[in-house]
């Protein structure tokens, strides 16, 4: 028999009752099959079925067939997110994604989870996932105890050494989800593996290099008490003899000076002279040495009050010279007090010492801005010195003077530029012969403004 | 009423500087004796009336001068002893030393000393350290009662 050009009735068609009956008697069938073996068919079928017999039944044979329309609409909609699922795990190729049953044998296998572990899909379907682990790890029954936690907490985490196929090691980031249906039922898990080896070593290198860093700052720290003791102790002794040689010569020349000829009475007095030369070195030696190593404080300090204090003491030691000097207002900086006074002092000082053969000598202290920069300048018009000198200026023990003209441990300018220099700052020089010198200075910037 | 010779107690183990001491304070014209020490543990016997110093009158000296670098205990020590110990703790104490360290000196402070003087290398200088500390401990201040430990 031919099937009817059109299956669609119209709805006076007296054969339809017919229709109507046998389809409903097949779907009642099927739905009581379907009642008999739940499990592979699923409670949705079932529904579908009993409600098409009653649509059917009722002769709402349009509602059935815009009802089927729909559910082909939501069917292909499935499929294709399906699809689309699919396809983004079997693109992801950092990530092993694979799925286990209840009992931990794998039942998918992503071409990440191929590219991780190096095994191919038909290899280790249906393998017990504790395969990937270390004999270790499986002597303590550590893969049934992850499943175990993962049943519980809903995931377990962790990251630990995991095997490839070909035995070699590599360290793993692992998720394990446990997955249930809609009615609450476990049905296995959802395993996501990745390899952290590159990141294990970079953190295994960067402790390597942490370790060694401390290793070393302890070295550094050790020697650094080594020389601050060996250089207490080489202070202590070197003025222990210097002292002698000035206090003997002291008592020598009055006990004996009726004894003695002015030549011998000018020996001893250099003598004297040549311990305090010493005497001033060593201190010079470990103001240096201390300010090398003290840390450095960040406050605020005025530099014009500083620079005032040491003027008005230059003034009470050598209350005969008559020095014009100018201060300006304001220089503040950021910076350790103790430390810049020290610098100040130093430079101040030399202006002082070398305008002692100027006619009108003159000392200022101010400061200029130069490229956005607070540039601070201490100038005289004092002896100044030919420029194609000035590298050797903070160089220690480098003295641009005779030591008859102008006196000096040659140490005052090496100190100015480790204070300035552990400041962040730096300093330079301008001068010229007979008209002046011009010490410029910045502070450097505090690491928190 | 006469009075038993004042005495200074120095702790120096450096024969030079002892020698210059002793000249300085001759210079101070406050009359007083000199014991010189030459190490901690000499110091604390003198101190104490012990050892070598047994048959010495029990009397504590007016001040003792104290160099911090000493062979063997050195100068923190022997302040700690004396003044942990009741029949010492009330001596006064100053260092006398070469040192500026401020460690050092913040140290002999928390240690008690009564006072800290840095020993100049200019015996020029040293002259009138010598008179103040000459007339200062042995004739302005009042020492500690004897027999009445602190």
């Amino acid at each position: 028999m031919d099937p009817p050009a059109n299956p669609r009735m119209s709805p006076d068609d007296p054969a339809l009752d017919d229709v109507t009956a046998t389809g409903v008697a097949v779907l009642r069938a099927l739905a009581s099959r379907c009642r008999l073996r739940p499990r592979a068919t699923g409670a949705p079928i079932l529904e579908r079925l009993e409600a098409a017999a009653v649509l059917l039944e009722t002769g709402h044979i349009e509602d059935l067939d815009a009802e089927a329309s729909e559910r082909r609409v939501t069917v292909e909609a499935l499929r294709q997110s399906e699809e689309r699922f699919r396809l983004m795990v079997e693109a992801v190729r950092d990530y092993a994604i694979f799925t286990l049953d209840p009992g931990g044998h794998i039942t998918s296998w992503n071409p990440g989870a191929e590219n991780l572990k190096g095994y191919r899909a038909d290899e280790i379907l249906g393998k017990h996932f504790s395969i990937f682990y270390t004999q270790a790890d499986r002597d303590r029954s550590h893969p049934q105890e992850e499943l175990a936690r993962a049943l519980a907490d809903g995931s377990y985490q962790e990251e630990g050494v995991r095997l490839r196929k070909d035995g070699g090691r590599f360290w793993a980031n692992v998720t394990i989800t446990s997955i249930r249906d809609r009615n609450g039922r476990h049905v296995g898990f959802v395993k996501v593996t990745r390899d952290m080896t590159e990141r294990k070593r970079a953190e295994e290198a960067l402790q390597r290099v942490n370790d060694e860093l401390r290793a070393s700052v302890r070295r550094q720290a050790a020697a650094n008490q080594e020389i601050e003791a060996f250089s207490y102790a080489v202070s202590h002794d070197l003025r222990a003899p210097l002292r002698a040689l000035d206090g003997f010569s002291k008592l020598l020349l009055e006990q004996a000076s009726e004894r003695l000829a002015p030549t011998e009475q000018d020996y001893l007095g250099r003598i004297r002279a040549a311990s305090q030369q010493m005497s001033q070195l060593i201190d010079a030696m470990m103001d240096l040495s201390r300010l090398t190593r003290a840390p450095i404080e960040r406050l605020r300090v005025d530099l014009s009050a500083s620079c005032r204090a040491i003027f008005a003491s230059l003034e009470q030691a050598e209350p005969g010279r008559r020095v014009h000097h100018r201060v300006a207002e304001g220089l503040e900086v950021t910076g350790d007090p103790r430390l810049l006074r020290v610098a100040l002092e130093n430079l101040i000082r030399n202006a002082w010492k070398f305008t002692r053969k100027a006619a009108a000598p003159a000392i200022e202290v101010g400061a200029i801005e130069q490229g956005g920069e607070r540039v601070f300048f201490v100038r005289d018009n004092g002896v100044g010195f030919d420029m194609s000198q000035a590298h050797r200026l903070f160089q220690p023990f480098q003295r641009l003077h005779r030591a008859r003209d102008f006196e000096g441990t040659g140490l005052g300018l090496v100190t100015v530029n480790r204070i300035l220099h552990r400041h962040g700052g730096r300093v330079w020089v301008e001068s010229v012969p007979l008209q002046g010198t011009t010490f410029f200075f910045t502070v450097g910037e505090p690491d928190d403004p | 009423m006469t009075r038993r010779t004042r005495t200074i107690l120095l702790v120096e183990d450096s024969s030079n500087d002892a020698e210059l001491a002793r000249a300085a304070f001759l210079r101070s014209s406050v009359p007083h004796e000199l014991v010189v020490t030459e190490d901690g543990v000499d110091a604390i016997d003198y101190l104490l009336c012990q050892g070598p110093y047994a048959a010495r009158a029990p009397a504590l000296p007016e001040v003792m001068l104290l160099d911090l670098k000493l062979p063997g205990m050195d100068g923190f020590e022997v302040l700690r002893r004396v003044r942990s110990d009741a029949r010492t703790n009330a001596l006064p104490v100053v260092v006398l030393t070469s040192s500026i360290e401020i460690r050092d000196v913040a140290q002999s402070y928390r240690l008690g000393v009564n006072s800290y003087v840095r020993k100049p290398i200019d015996f020029d200088e040293f002259l009138p350290v010598a008179r103040y500390l000459a007339s200062y401990w042995l004739d302005v201040n009042q020492p500690p009662p004897e027999g009445e430990p602190a």
